[in-house]
């Protein structure tokens, strides 16, 4: 089809220079919808995400233990390059006690400036989980909370299904690390490390 | 003299009471009673939809914390570790509106099916692909 068009285009310009240049545009533009079409293939296999994922964390003190957690987070897993890229909305985090999530919005966190905290990582043994080695994920990554990002490294359980794929999991975090202040007058009931789980049930991306 | 210690003791002692009850009063402080607030925005899974993806800061300022009142299709129910969730939806719209329920709606939510109009009640935590409420609980 582009022998013709391009023959049909030499006799009207007769201008090589400029016939060599268009063929060459039309070879990459094929190109380009052949790639389009295998990454888009690629894709609709390799990729998964959840928009309903849990994260919840847990401060424990003998003064008191505080517990919140989240169900309404989206993570993406791209199980081709081994990429995760998580997103949690901070004020979708439910406590047991209103003045602790007042304080936990307003003071620690401040949801208002800062709405979202994230997470990038990567699977560093992705060939050894797609082998169905021991179902464990190790992960590295950078967790940005306010204005802070800080390295972590996460291990994860991963469950394998017909069409989910499962990282669930614990780690944790130092507030400090990431402009957290904590007033002095409750110091004795905020951990100073808190432990956050996960659990992220993902589908194939080209289904709901 | 005697008199004076004893006046004062119990000043003290009512003192301490009134501070511990205004702290314990706060330590409790309920959350926001869902059923009998009133909602600030009464709007449609478009409306919100359309607005979130305009301009995600101008909505978030506007919506962020405030009860809503939401109406729309029902896509889908589920359950994520104990709680039910109700995600809704409008025709033209691919961005849906995700609410976690609070557990007074578990009997009710058992009641709706898929394709049903609905409307809402819930607080706004905002926007990642789709919107999200907490604390939601079903007007009709």
């Amino acid at each position: 089809m582009y022998r013709i068009l391009i023959g049909h285009y030499a006799r009207e310009n007769h201008n090589c220079k400029l016939t060599q240049h268009y063929k060459m545009r039309i070879k990459y533009i094929g190109c380009l919808f052949l790639m389009l079409y295998f990454s888009g293939l690629a894709q609709s296999q390799e990729q998964f995400f959840t928009r309903q994922g849990y994260v919840s964390f847990y401060s424990h003190t003998p003064v008191e233990d505080i517990k919140a957690d989240n169900n309404q987070v989206l993570s993406i897993v791209d199980f081709s390059t081994g990429q995760i890229a998580i997103t949690i909305l901070m004020k979708s985090f439910t406590f047991e006690k209103a003045l602790m999530q007042e304080h936990f919005n307003e003071n620690y966190v401040e949801s208002d400036k800062y709405p979202k905290a994230n997470f990038t990582g990567t699977i560093t043994n992705l060939e050894a989980l797609k082998n169905g080695e021991n179902g464990v994920a190790q992960i590295s990554g950078q967790l940005t909370i306010k204005d802070a990002t800080n390295p972590v490294i996460i291990e994860s359980k991963v469950i394998i299904e017909n069409d989910t794929i499962t990282f669930l999991g614990k780690f944790i975090v130092t507030v400090a690390d990431f402009n957290i202040k904590i007033p002095a007058i409750v110091r004795r009931n905020i951990a100073k490390e808190v432990e956050v789980s996960f659990n992220f049930v993902h589908h194939p991306y080209n289904q709901k | 003299m005697k008199r004076l210690t004893y006046i004062l003791g119990i000043c003290i002692l009512v003192g301490v009471l009134l501070v511990s009850f205004v702290f314990i009063k706060m330590y409790n402080k309920p959350h926001i009673d869902m059923v009998n607030a009133q909602p600030q925005f009464v709007v449609s899974v478009i409306e919100l939809a359309n607005e979130f993806q305009t301009d995600e800061n101008e909505a978030n300022q506007k919506y962020l914390d405030n009860v809503l009142q939401v109406k729309g299709e029902v896509a889908a129910i589920s359950t994520n570790n104990g709680k039910s969730v109700l995600t809704l939806r409008q025709e033209g719209s691919s961005t849906q509106v995700i609410c976690t329920l609070n557990a007074s709606e578990n009997k009710k939510v058992l009641q709706l099916k898929e394709g049903q109009q609905v409307t809402v009640k819930g607080i706004c935590t905002g926007f990642l692909l789709d919107i999200m409420l907490v604390r939601t609980i079903i007007v009709n």
